[in-house]
């Protein structure tokens, strides 16, 4: 297997991507449908990016072509400084395997496998030992806080705890770039929060984050952000004052924690009847 | 992708999908099994059929009126006992050799009758035929020489004729002569070649029955058998008894008067025979086994669609187009593989109850079992490589894209 060196960071600004005038043509019969029409953007090293758009604003497929999922159809991207389109089917899979960790709205787990396996699978495909595949899963399960749930299958997991799981999984062969597409869609807010508050976390470990949302309040926890129209960039903004994840979650839960527990003996009258509505 | 990784994905998928798994090792175990039953199977005929020719010897020959020379109504020349001594004399290598002469005669003890077939047949005739004696003893040359009035009997009619006694040593009523039983036979069973006789048949020698047949007169003979040590005293048997024959009696407008035909000549044409039914029977069981290649391909390429979302994500994790490609074919090839196991497993349980059914020799070789599974993963390899390709062909994005 060839080896692309990870990208390494030469100067202080200098953009792990770069993409210039970048197109998306979708054909459905005899209508073409531009999903992206001349996107430009530079994202540097340790950057924290949200993209926003309505949906159909083309924002899935940009984060699609920077995470090197599908090509454009025409432009011109560099990855650390390599031009992608000149790469083989091959090694844009290295790419996907070695430089980027992606994380899901749906998360995209395996079910048949346990979250361990899960996590494991990137790096089945970069050649490492089970040894050593079984340790970095625990370590990446460890760092997303799911250590003592490593041997579930992810339909015994929560929603957030299948996604902190993705997330391990994404993080797991220490990519350069994260990308996270609706990573909170499909969760409650406060798991979301939860959700939101590992990825400041990992940012602030050094990770570069890439985030695709359309909610205002999910790309606050950004450093910048990308608004996207009809595919074109409309705005492209440092956000002032960000929202610290963490810090939400703390006030939140110090306010209900006791009051759920409160709540939920006041409405379970006895054991029995609890289980005959089960 | 490493082939344990495979191997354990494709358990993983084979436990997931319990039925279906089933249903498509079944085709496979099917087409396998049946080509292991069939070769098994074959092979104990084959091995039946030739050791049937081995207990009476391919060394065998014999020399007969060739009718189908002759005009019906044409008197036939028949060989007499000066040729039949130029043969016992002048032919080496000679183990064995006579004539048979059956008539159906009246055969009775203390008032049991029974029509049947006596053979007239000379004491050879017992090692020839490998006619086992299970009782008493068969009667030899000194018999005939003192023209002592002994018999044979073949275990059905001593069982007819002596319900509660011993018949050795009784005496029995053919054709209104008197005859004491010496011996017993074995039960016959049915064989490819065999004298003619059955379980019925008394044996007695053949003077008695050729002296009557001829009113007294010179004994003549239809037909002689001979047996030789090896194939090549039955070559020089051949040559020279044609050479005899034909220059003793001279041609019948142009053709022989006389038809020599060897046994090995027999085993031959079984053995065409044989070669033609393994070929068709093999055709059967290659196409059962494509059958079951087909439904591996259908269930792969169900796989594939069903799989879709699995795909990408594994592609979007780094998984090559190759990647893609080896795990499919590693699980066509798992399940060939099992399907070809347990296949071995039952078509080698058919042809073992078959076998025990027939009597014959059950024999499974260690290249039947490897071919069966060479053949199940080369199934696996051709009919899986399509679905596999194709899965490998979907951008990541497209694939992730699909509906569960």
């Amino acid at each position: 297997m060839k080896m692309i060196p990870k990208i390494v960071q030469a100067g202080k600004n200098l953009a792990i991507i770069d993409i210039k005038d970048i197109s998306k043509i979708y054909r459905m019969g005899d209508i073409e449908v531009r999903a992206l029409d001349g996107v430009s953007l530079e994202i540097s090293d340790h950057e924290f990016i949200c993209v926003m758009g309505a949906s159909g604003s083309g924002k899935s497929t940009l984060m699609n072509i920077i995470g090197c999922l599908d090509r454009p159809s025409s432009g011109s991207y560099f990855l650390g400084g390599k031009d992608v389109s000149k790469l083989t089917d091959q090694e844009l899979a290295e790419v996907r395997n070695r430089q980027i960790g992606f994380v899901f709205q749906t998360f995209n787990l395996l079910p048949r496998i346990s979250a361990r396996r899960n996590v494991e699978l990137p790096l089945i495909y970069s050649g490492y030992s089970a040894k050593e595949r079984r340790k970095l899963a625990d370590e990446a399960l460890e760092r997303v806080e799911l250590s003592d749930r490593a041997d579930h299958k992810p339909n015994e997991l929560s929603g957030g705890q299948r996604q902190r799981v993705a997330i391990a999984r994404a993080l797991v062969n220490n990519p350069s770039i994260l990308f996270a597409d609706e990573p909170t869609g499909n969760l409650d807010s406060r798991t979301g929060l939860n959700i939101m508050a590992l990825f400041q976390r990992l940012h602030n470990q050094g990770s570069t984050i890439v985030m695709v949302t359309h909610e205002m309040d999910i790309a606050l926890h950004g450093k910048r952000i990308i608004h996207l129209r009809d595919g074109r960039i409309h705005g492209d903004e440092k956000v002032k004052s960000r929202a610290d994840a963490e810090l939400i979650l703390n006030s939140l839960a110090d306010l209900s924690t006791q009051d759920l527990e409160e709540a939920m003996q006041r409405h379970t009258p006895a054991k029995g009847a609890a289980d005959e509505d089960s | 992708m490493k082939i344990a990784e495979g191997l354990r994905e494709s358990f993983d998928v084979i436990r997931g999908n319990k039925i279906r798994s089933f249903l498509t090792i079944l085709g496979i175990n099917f087409g396998v099994g049946c080509l292991i039953a069939i070769s098994v199977i074959g092979l104990a005929f084959r091995d039946s059929v030739g050791s049937e020719i081995g207990r009476y010897g391919s060394t065998m020959l014999w020399v007969q009126v060739d009718n189908s020379n002759y005009m019906s109504d044409e008197r036939r020349v028949l060989m007499d006992s000066r040729d039949i001594s130029f043969f016992k004399q002048s032919l080496p290598g000679r183990i064995g050799s006579g004539s048979i002469f059956d008539a159906a005669y009246t055969v009775s003890y203390k008032g049991e009758t029974a029509e049947i077939t006596v053979f007239g047949a000379e004491p050879d005739h017992f090692d020839m035929f490998d006619i086992n004696i299970k009782e008493g003893r068969q009667y030899l040359q000194q018999d005939v020489i003192n023209r002592k009035r002994v018999c044979v009997l073949r275990p059905d009619i001593a069982s007819r004729l002596f319900k509660y006694e011993d018949p050795i040593g009784k005496e029995i009523k053919i054709s209104e002569k008197n005859f004491t039983v010496i011996g017993l036979t074995d039960r016959v069973s049915n064989t490819f070649l065999s004298d003619g006789s059955d379980n019925n048949t008394v044996f007695i020698p053949s003077d008695f029955i050729a002296a009557k047949a001829w009113g007294g007169g010179n004994i003549k003979y239809w037909v002689y058998l001979l047996k030789f040590e090896n194939l090549e005293y039955v070559d020089i048997a051949e040559e020279r008894m044609e050479a005899y024959l034909n220059n003793k009696y001279g041609l019948l407008r142009g053709e022989t008067r006389f038809r020599i035909e060897r046994l090995d000549s027999y085993v031959g044409m079984v053995d065409k025979i044989l070669n033609i039914i393994s070929t068709l029977v093999l055709v059967i069981a290659a196409i059962s086994i494509v059958v079951g290649g087909l439904g591996i391909m259908n269930i792969m390429l169900v796989a594939v669609t069903e799989r879709t979302r699995e795909i990408g994500i594994r592609m979007a994790v780094g998984a090559t187009r190759s990647d893609i490609v080896i795990q499919f074919v590693i699980e066509a090839i798992v399940l060939c593989i099992i399907g070809g196991g347990t296949g071995v497993i039952f078509g080698a349980g058919i042809a073992s109850i078959a076998c025990m059914i027939l009597k014959w020799k059950f024999m499974l070789s260690l290249a039947i079992v490897l071919g069966a599974l060479a053949i199940s993963t080369f199934i696996g390899l051709v009919f899986g490589i399509y679905p596999a390709w194709k899965a490998s062909q979907l951008m990541p994005v497209e694939a992730l894209r699909a509906d569960h």
